[in-house]
């Protein structure tokens, strides 16, 4: 038995309604549900975010924007990335650099997708470093495969654009 | 699934095609559950790069849990539990405050016997010229609900969540006793309507609006 009165079903109605027209799920995140099985293959894990740079510094402090370090952890292996915003005179965030470590270290494939579909490839070496050039703006996911294939690939979800 | 309409599957067969690859199989899975994740990540209050996130890496836990899901149907709930559990963690990694919970009066309880939450309200079709109207009232009805109490605000977004969630799992998601729900929710209602300015009965209960 409900307690409902025909006021208070009006206003739900209403405020649902609300919820439907100007909050709804953002059709960017949708798109990145939508497409979030192609991104994860069967035999990856999902790399947690465990730092944010973003999230934690004052940049509104400084006057260059300072680089974006993000931190990963995939059950027990680590990815840091370092983001830096390339600002050319009349193009204002060409493009971005992205340096990054895999640890423990190894020899692997990874790819850096940008929001709408566009993938950098590069190799990690040795030592489980990759430097990636011209990113461009946006959302950034990586995924990581080892060449040992005792090692278990992983991906990362996107990062939120921050400025 | 070949020649059937998507929309007639059920979500156990959906999630079997989408664990073998199925792209539209999954696409379908995402479009009938993407309004109930991302009411529950809104419940949770946070700002929106971590609502964001909560929302997305829900559904890349699913993709990562979908072969070994064991009971497809049950879904939602995986869902659910899944979007809350992402929103706790970024609430304790940004260490802020968890939305007032406790503080939800306990009230007495009251009997409630289903577990859909509200009926499909009959609503007439707006002529053009109603729909700006309602955007501006939407507006309004959205700014009021904003300065609702914490506790008021995540109590009215997931009673509207859309499938609905049950008391049992509303009272879980906010961590009060199950009898509380309904009082709460009619209190929190007075609450919006003292908000939009008007006595208790101004709203045109007719459905003539």
């Amino acid at each position: 038995m409900d307690d409902l009165t025909a006021a208070d079903r009006a206003l739900l109605a209403d405020l649902r309604d609300a919820f439907q027209q100007l909050d709804p799920p953002p059709p960017h995140l949708l798109h990145a549900a939508h497409t979030s099985l192609d991104w994860m293959n069967a035999d990856a894990i999902l790399a947690e975010l465990v730092a944010d740079s973003a999230a934690t510094g004052a940049p509104a402090l400084r006057a260059a924007a300072p680089p974006r370090v993000l931190t990963f952890d995939a059950e027990g292996t680590t990815l840091v990335v370092e983001i830096v915003t390339v600002a050319r005179v009349g193009e204002p965030a060409a493009g971005r650099r992205v340096i990054g470590q895999v640890l423990p270290a190894g020899d692997a494939n990874v790819e850096i997708r940008t929001a709408y579909g566009a993938a950098v490839q590069v190799r990690a070496d040795g030592h489980g470093r990759f430097r990636a050039t011209e990113v461009p703006a946006g959302p950034l996911a990586f995924s990581c495969q080892f060449d040992d294939p005792t090692r278990t690939p992983f991906v990362t979800g996107w990062t939120t654009d921050q400025g | 699934m070949p020649g059937e309409r998507l929309a007639d599957c059920s979500i156990s067969d959906l999630v079997r095609e989408a664990t073998q690859g199925d792209q539209r199989a999954w696409r379908e899975i995402v479009d009938r559950h993407a309004g109930l994740v991302w009411s529950v990540v809104r419940s949770h209050r946070l700002p929106d790069p971590d609502a964001g996130d909560a929302f997305q890496t829900t559904w890349l836990r699913l993709v990562e849990s979908l072969h070994r899901l064991r009971q497809p149907d049950q879904l939602s709930a995986w869902l659910v539990t899944t979007a809350r559990r992402e929103c706790l963690r970024l609430i304790k990694r940004r260490d802020r405050e968890i939305p007032d919970a406790d503080a939800l009066d306990a009230g007495t309880a009251v009997h409630n016997g289903g577990t859909q939450l509200l009926g499909v309200s009959e609503r007439p079709v707006d002529a053009p010229d109603a729909a700006l109207l309602r955007r501006e009232r939407n507006h309004e009805l959205l700014d009021a609900y904003r300065r609702l109490p914490a506790r008021c605000q995540s109590l009215l977004r997931l009673y509207l969540a859309d499938p609905p969630l049950s008391y049992q799992e509303i009272a879980e998601l906010l961590d009060v006793p199950v009898g509380s729900v309904g009082p709460n929710r009619s209190r929190c209602l007075n609450h919006l309507r003292k908000l939009l300015g008007g006595p208790n009965d101004a709203h045109d209960v007719e459905g003539g609006r």
